[in-house]
């Protein structure tokens, strides 16, 4: 099976998050050192996929407790 | 009652500091005949020579950020990822910064235990310290322990792949060992990873950490290695730590090197995802998410 999107951020520990997605063709999305700003992006793109609905979800409570995604 | 018992837990959480401190002069002198992991290779990193895993003394440090990809009951976590390792696993997802040792930031405790201190204080429920493998970096790992802050719920993500003697050091500074079980045979551990030896090193780690703290096994399935890796760890674990926490990872994808090996080219599918399931349920593991 052939990944549609693969991308990678520069890795930067200063400035910038880092992680990565890769979006297979049958429309599941796989992870890699996912942010909480990343999992709220990617639970609209597969709103069946459970375990990142869980994980958005915390990170949407842990938000409201002041979380960003940069540190 | 409530306030004898603020108390020994503040007596707990000191002494973890303390004797987090008192190990870094032992675990850096370590370096001069670095025996950390089983690749033995006895070089003396001080003095700027290189093992297996590549790694100088000096720890550097490629990502530190707030996560919440791991095991549930874990995130969101602040992850720091210390480059090197004592695995060449092919399919290694950090393998551009795992492998290398000048990858990253130099290793700066203070400034690392600020950060955490502010993830912590926004909301994050962990500390994780992860690598590559941190226990090549066991001195600078121990001496981030000493720094955080003593409240903190401390992760030790490892390969589980290392000596008894680092083991010992880490022995009570960390809340949850959050270990990698890789291969269920050498065989696999040799062709993939390139080393030997492998169940044995880390079924010991297992049991130890199962021993000495809270333990969750992890293990990420791999195209076409249901049978031969899968199968024997989860009958392994239902056998020797029935009740502990296991977490199945299903999203591999064929990162690094793995294209090398023709098994390994693709993700893993819904039916061996199902399979797996079937035996973990079979073995009556205690999964969890």
């Amino acid at each position: 099976m052939k990944s549609k999107i693969n991308f990678a951020q520069e890795k930067n520990v200063q400035n910038a998050s880092s992680e990565e997605i890769l979006i297979m063709t049958d429309g599941r999305i796989l992870t890699h050192n996912l942010t909480p700003a990343m999992a709220a992006t990617l639970r609209h793109l597969n709103p069946d996929d459970k375990p990142m609905q869980q994980r958005a979800k915390i990170s949407k409570e842990e938000r409201s407790h002041g979380i960003s995604a940069r540190t | 009652m409530i306030s004898t018992e603020l108390q020994e837990s503040t007596s707990e959480l000191l002494d973890r500091r303390a004797t987090a401190l008192e190990r870094v002069p032992v675990a850096h002198a370590a370096l001069r005949a670095c025996r950390l992991c089983p690749q033995d290779c006895g070089v003396n990193r001080l003095a700027d020579e290189h093992g297996r895993c590549q790694a100088g003394a000096a720890a550097r440090v490629f990502s530190a950020q707030i996560e919440v990809g791991d095991e549930l009951e874990l995130i969101p976590t602040f992850a720091i990822a210390f480059n090197g390792c004592d695995m060449r696993c092919a399919f290694c997802i950090t393998g551009v910064d795992s492998w290398n040792p000048h990858r990253g930031e130099l290793f700066d405790a203070t400034a690392l235990a600020a950060k955490a201190t502010a993830a912590l204080e926004s909301g994050a429920r962990t500390v994780m310290i992860l690598g590559g493998e941190p226990t090549i970096h066991l001195s600078d790992a121990i001496r981030l322990v000493a720094a955080l802050p003593s409240s903190v719920r401390l992760v030790w993500k490892t390969n589980a792949y290392i000596s008894a003697k680092p083991r010992a050091w880490l022995a009570g500074l960390f809340d949850v060992w959050l270990a990698d079980f890789k291969f269920g045979n050498d065989e696999c551990a040799e062709r993939l990873a390139g080393i030997g030896d492998y169940r044995r090193h880390v079924q010991d780690t297992l049991v130890w950490a199962d021993h000495a703290s809270e333990l969750i096994i992890r293990h990420l399935l791999m195209p076409g290695h249901v049978d031969c890796c899968w199968e024997p760890i989860a009958r392994w674990v239902a056998t020797e730590l029935p009740v502990t926490k296991v977490s199945l990872r299903c999203g591999f994808w064929p990162a690094w090197k793995a294209r090398r090996h023709s098994e390994l080219q693709r993700t893993v599918t819904m039916a061996e995802e199902r399979r797996a399931m079937e035996i973990a349920g079979n073995y009556n593991l205690h999964l969890i998410e």
